[in-house]
């Protein structure tokens, strides 16, 4: 056999660089040893999941779970409506609102809540779910019911002024929901009331010396009086 | 990744074929191979996971692998007449005359070297095959530079008679 030179020996002995081992061993074997490259993601995924995490925090874990449950049911519930099982829970949250209302703004309060029935009403109505039909009109009924009653014990002008708004959006909505095929029948109590604040406003009115343009906003609020409109009447006096 | 496991995978991914290799070099199964180049990087994040003290990690690996294949032979009873044929090379690439002859080089080489002293075997795999220079083997197998210099003169001596005794 030729002799070989130290170049072609050492050439030799270099081949074995190819000597590799098998790329997959290699990954698993990594993976086996170091563990599997972690994403940012999947760290506070262990965090929030893993045992320890649980285990040594058990009762802030459980506290936190029924918090979570508690303030998701309470969302989930403002977008219920009158017949649905989680609109008790609303109303409970607005019984729980108006202790906070003070006296004098409570009537505001009741026409907002009446408001809010009528918008109730009015995606009841557009969804067509008629089983929530005799409950959301029963609720609105319910609420003007407190309108009234509020607006009875309130005889101060500069609330009434505030209240010119509110009377004014349920008049719309009221139309709204009417022109949906909805008879929510005539708030007889409402009309009175309203009836009887405008007439002695008519009369306090006719008891004063007024300006021309007063004179003009007095015979408006006497015609509509006169046709029985008393919260169009009473929103003219208003918003005077 | 925690800073440890980054800095431990940085040495695995430079150390794996090297160790791997350093290892196949000395037993004769790919299964053993495979087992012991694990185990030596097992003890060696054991080691670094406990935060001990590791100076040059790639001497640390070596000296880990060298132990390992010890242990092993002082296990089996086994002499140190090792065969590794049997260690399939990875290049699939070349085509099949190309690799048969390449194959046949390399499986004298690989034989010749697997029937040299295993102090032969360590200096002339990490110098001609891994590219470390003496000093750095010097390190290594804490030895002196001039000790490594007659080794890797006389395993040259012993690889060439050996092949020239095919």
């Amino acid at each position: 056999m030729t002799r070989l030179t130290e170049k072609q020996l050492i050439a030799k002995i270099r081949g074995l660089k190819q000597l590799k081992p098998d790329t997959s061993w290699v990954i698993l074997t990594k993976e086996n040893i170091i563990g599997k490259e972690e994403t940012s993601l999947s760290k506070w995924a262990w965090f929030f999941t893993g045992e320890r995490f649980v285990f040594n925090h058990k009762l802030a874990f459980s506290a936190l779970t029924v918090l979570i449950v508690f303030v998701g049911v309470f969302g989930f519930a403002q977008n219920s409506v009158p017949g649905d099982s989680l609109f008790s829970l609303k109303k409970i949250t607005e019984q729980g609102q108006s202790y906070f209302v003070s006296a004098e703004n409570q009537s505001k309060h009741n026409l907002e809540l009446a408001n809010k029935r009528l918008d109730d009403l009015t995606k009841i109505a557009t969804k067509n779910e008629v089983s929530n039909l005799a409950p959301a009109i029963s609720e609105y009924e319910e609420s003007v019911g407190k309108v009234v009653q509020g607006l009875a014990n309130n005889e101060n002008s500069y609330i009434l002024n505030e209240l010119a708004t509110e009377i004014q959006k349920l008049g719309e909505k009221e139309e709204q929901v009417k022109s949906l095929g909805i008879e929510i029948g005539q708030n007889e109590e409402l009309n009175s009331l309203l009836a009887d604040i405008v007439g002695k406003e008519i009369l306090d009115m006719e008891s004063r010396e007024l300006t021309e343009k007063e004179t003009e906003v007095l015979n408006s609020v006497k015609f509509e009086y006169e046709q029985g409109n008393y919260s169009k009447a009473l929103e003219i006096l208003l918003l005077k | 990744m925690s800073d440890q496991r980054k800095i431990f995978t940085q040495i695995y991914d430079e150390h794996i074929d090297k160790i791997y290799r350093f290892i196949a070099l000395k037993v004769n199964s790919q299964d053993i191979a495979q087992d012991l180049c694990s185990e030596t990087f097992v003890r060696a994040w054991k080691c670094f996971n406990e935060n001990k003290k590791i100076d040059n990690p790639q001497a640390f690996l070596y000296q880990i692998a060298r132990n390992l294949v010890i242990d092993h032979y002082r296990e089996k009873g086994r002499t140190q007449t090792i065969q590794v044929e049997n260690i399939p090379l990875i290049d699939e690439t070349v085509d099949l005359e190309e690799r048969s002859l390449k194959n046949s080089d390399l499986n004298e080489i690989k034989a010749v070297m697997a029937n040299i002293k295993p102090e032969y075997q360590d200096v002339v795999t990490l110098h001609y095959v891994e590219d470390y220079n003496v000093s750095e083997i010097a390190e290594m197998l804490n030895k002196s530079e001039g000790n490594v210099r007659v080794t890797l003169h006389r395993a040259l001596k012993s690889i060439r008679s050996k092949i020239e005794e095919v």
